[in-house]
């Protein structure tokens, strides 16, 4: 028998949203004990940074009865909020059923009710819409907490706070304790670097996925390229796939395939800078060899566009333009949404001055020349084959046809005033959608698709599979985020209920 | 001779939400650990090293905070509303000081949250109080307290019983650790009915909005010189 440091009925293993959701639902709902570990010194995890929340019928969607207009044009015919129906389908149609339908059905049936809690603990929501305004099927679902994920996670935390969950930083969970095949507790480190023992009748994991861990985004993605050519979206990150190597430890099945929440920006930047705003844009788009290889309008379906960047081999893009097409961004604006960095037909101010000055500085991101070929020198691309690819797009600019692509004629601006600006672009690595094959209750489960451990081992949010096929290339935004929450409380539920009895 | 460090005593405003509907909702329903709590553990160790060290809260659920850092017991005070007056906070942890007899001194945050209560707790305790503490070393029978003193910092020699308002200047460093923690947790805690004084009381007279901050634009298009007007602006707000 393991002596133990200290026990709780349960320990939830990460901070961020879905870990303090399952936390706070095990202190608010029931008398057990609940403790969460976290690897870093501060609680919150890539929550913190989330935007908002996915949800079908929510209190929110019955109040406001229609969506929010983003473009201030207008909403477009037959925009609607989606029945819980329509979103479990468009889960379904877009993975083409390689979703799982229990863990679909259990996200979207709760979903309405996270709003609902978050709202009740102090979330005020300032709009229910969609989130890019490009992507046609998209479905209004997406809820806009005022402050984002920031505020969210800091009402979680009061929450738990006051229901006396107990939280410890800097304590990373390092193996799970099996005794006759049940789990029973869990080792961590404190920050001291002391090994404690925890008790514990159910484990919650939460944490985060492994978008930090480039062999294990190799390994489980199908782009086992991907962990040398991504970038995080923001520094600091330590989601490094812990829960994964937990549940594999002791029998989990584990999704052929992990999709990857993703999109693109100019390498060491961050979504709003204005490189990366310009960069995003439907201009050309090369790869490294000169070649344009995608119709660029995907840039306004924007995980699509993620996915697009995700398959360079070697995770290098040029976004190509001239100076006329700069000064349509200043004035026109952007042709893509992207939550709170991009909005759709607002002038980007950011981008001149800050091209500008990274190439004053000799930033090899940012190349400018009076021709294509000292342009190609800069990015290190056979003149020539550019050269013959900007000729091929200015011949569709001025045809109206794209024979390579078949891009809209709107988005085909010539290349043809000086100067001549070309952004490189690489793959970001938002986050990863799952790994550990969990049922409806989020239990995770063996090859069997029986729950491994007696059934008391749960993974949730960005731990656990079950919601999308082999790319997040879905209609419903605000899934990884609302799953979190959702997630989190179904496992804490089913935990209480084999805990009790 | 005992030293008492108070901490969790002081509620977070930023918990304090103003909907857009008007409603005030506190996201919280007890003191919660202040930015200079850790740093007034230290100074109350600092001050008499050999001296007991208690810690004094006024929070509920894990008091164990300054056990933690070093305290030998704590005192957890029940009973005063959350959102008591000054005055009434000040009363109670007055009087608990007082119930604890041989005290030679209290050190307390100089909470912006509260910043009336270190003074008044002084008042109550007809003892001398220095705001803006920064660290304390014993030289013999007195003490020497650095506080903050215009630009720069100043020495006081102290003897006698004192309060001190500590202001930390950043973030703990090395937190404990679960394993400090759990001891911690195993040290005594005396919870108490606090008793409060009869003190007077404030009311508010009125009530005035925030003035709006006029957000002011420079025009970029001679860089040097917004920047520099910047600079001017931000050097006479006192930013800089
Ligand atoms: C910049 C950014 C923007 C995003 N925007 C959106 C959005 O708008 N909408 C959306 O749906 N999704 C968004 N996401 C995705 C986001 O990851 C998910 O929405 C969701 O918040 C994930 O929650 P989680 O609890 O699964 O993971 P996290 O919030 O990442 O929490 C996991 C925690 O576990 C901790 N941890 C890891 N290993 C251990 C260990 N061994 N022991 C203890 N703790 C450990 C981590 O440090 C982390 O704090 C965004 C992500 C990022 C990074």
């Amino acid at each position: 028998m393991t002596q133990f440091d200290i026990e709780y009925d349960v320990v939830v293993i990460g901070s961020g949203g879905s870990g303090k959701s399952a936390a706070y639902t095990v202190a608010s709902e029931s008398n057990l004990s609940v403790a969460i570990f976290e690897k870093l010194p501060e609680f919150g995890g890539t929550s913190k940074f989330a935007e908002g929340q996915g949800a079908a019928e929510s209190i929110e969607q019955k109040e406001r009865k229609v969506p929010f207009d983003l473009t201030g044009e207008g909403l477009p015919e037959g925009a609607h909020f989606p029945t819980r129906e329509e979103m479990i389908q468009a889960y379904l149609d877009t993975s083409h059923y390689r979703a799982s339908s229990e863990v679909v059905n259990a996200f979207v049936d709760n979903s309405g009710e996270t709003i609902e809690i978050l709202r009740n603990l102090g979330v005020e929501y300032e709009y229910v819409s969609c989130y890019a305004v490009g992507q046609e099927n998209e479905l209004y679902c997406f809820h806009q907490p005022k402050g984002g994920g920031d505020a969210v996670q800091a009402v979680l935390q009061k929450a738990c706070e006051k229901a006396d969950v107990d939280m410890f930083a800097s304590t990373p969970a390092k193996e799970l304790i099996v005794e006759d095949g049940k789990i029973v507790g869990v080792k961590v480190n404190d920050a001291d670097g002391n090994e404690l023992m925890v008790g514990a009748k159910a484990v919650i994991l939460a944490t985060g996925g492994f978008a930090q861990s480039p062999e294990k985004l190799n390994k489980y993605t199908n782009m086992p390229w991907i962990g040398d050519t991504f970038q995080p979206p923001i520094p600091g990150l330590q989601c490094t796939g812990d829960g994964l190597d937990l549940a594999l430890s002791v029998g989990a099945d584990v999704s052929s395939t992990v999709p990857l929440q993703s999109g693109a920006s100019t390498p060491g930047k961050m979504f709003g800078a204005g490189t990366t705003n310009a960069g995003l844009q439907p201009a050309l788009w090369v790869n490294s060899k000169g070649k344009r290889y995608v119709n660029e309008e995907v840039a306004l379906a924007l995980m699509n566009m993620g996915t697009v960047y995700c398959q360079l081999r070697d995770g290098i893009s040029w976004t190509v333009f001239d100076e006329d097409y700069l000064v349509f961004l200043e004035t026109e604006g952007s042709a893509l949404a992207m939550g709170e960095f991009l909005q759709v037909n607002k002038p980007i101010r950011n981008a001149r001055p800050e091209i500008e000055e990274n190439f004053a500085q000799g930033d090899p991101t940012v190349a400018k020349a009076d021709t294509i070929a000292e342009l190609a020198a800069q990015m290190g691309v056979n003149a020539d084959a550019l050269q013959k690819t900007v000729d091929e797009y200015n011949a569709a600019a001025d045809s109206g046809v794209d024979p390579r692509f078949h891009k809209p004629a709107k988005y085909i601006h010539a290349i043809r005033k000086a100067p001549f600006y070309a952004l490189k672009m690489c793959p970001v690595v938002v986050c990863t959608c799952g790994g550990i094959n969990v049922n409806r209750d989020m239990q995770v489960v063996g090859y069997d698709e029986e729950p491994v451990c007696t059934g008391n081992l749960f993974a949730v949010g960005n731990d656990a599979s079950g919601l999308y096929g082999d790319a997040y290339t879905i209609d419903v935004p605000g899934s990884t985020n609302g799953f979190a929450h959702t997630s989190g409380r179904i496992a804490a539920r089913k935990a209480i209920e084999i805990i009790k009895g | 001779m005992t030293s008492i460090a108070i901490f969790k005593w002081a509620m977070n405003p930023h918990d304090e939400r103003v909907g857009s509907d008007g409603q005030i909702k506190w996201l919280a329903e007890r003191p919660e650990v202040g930015d200079d709590d850790y740093a007034a553990v230290q100074v109350a160790r600092d001050a008499a090293p050999d001296d007991e060290l208690v810690g004094l809260t006024m929070a509920s659920g894990d008091t164990a905070f300054a056990a933690a850092r070093g305290a030998e017991r704590t005192v957890a005070l029940q009973g005063v509303d959350i959102l008591a007056q000054p005055t009434e906070v000040a009363s109670a942890l007055a009087n608990a000081v007082k119930a604890m007899g041989d005290v030679s001194l209290v050190s307390i945050g100089d909470s912006a949250w509260s910043p009336m209560v270190p003074s008044l707790l002084a008042a109550q305790l007809g003892w001398p109080c220095i705001l803006a503490v920064d660290a304390v070393r014993p030289e013999g029978d007195t003490l020497v307290v650095t506080r903050r003193f215009g630009a720069g910092t100043q020495d006081v020699a102290v003897t006698g019983p004192v309060v001190l308002a500590v202001a930390a200047r950043r973030e703990e460093g090395a937190k404990p650790g679960m394993r400090q923690v759990l001891q911690a947790r195993k040290r005594p805690v005396d919870t108490v009915t606090a008793s409060i004084g009869d003190v007077p009381t404030l009311e508010a007279a009125g009530l005035r909005e925030p003035t709006a901050q006029a957000s002011k634009l420079f025009d970029g298009a001679d860089p040097a010189a917004a920047a520099a007007q910047l600079v001017s602006a931000l050097q006479s707000e006192g930013v800089l």
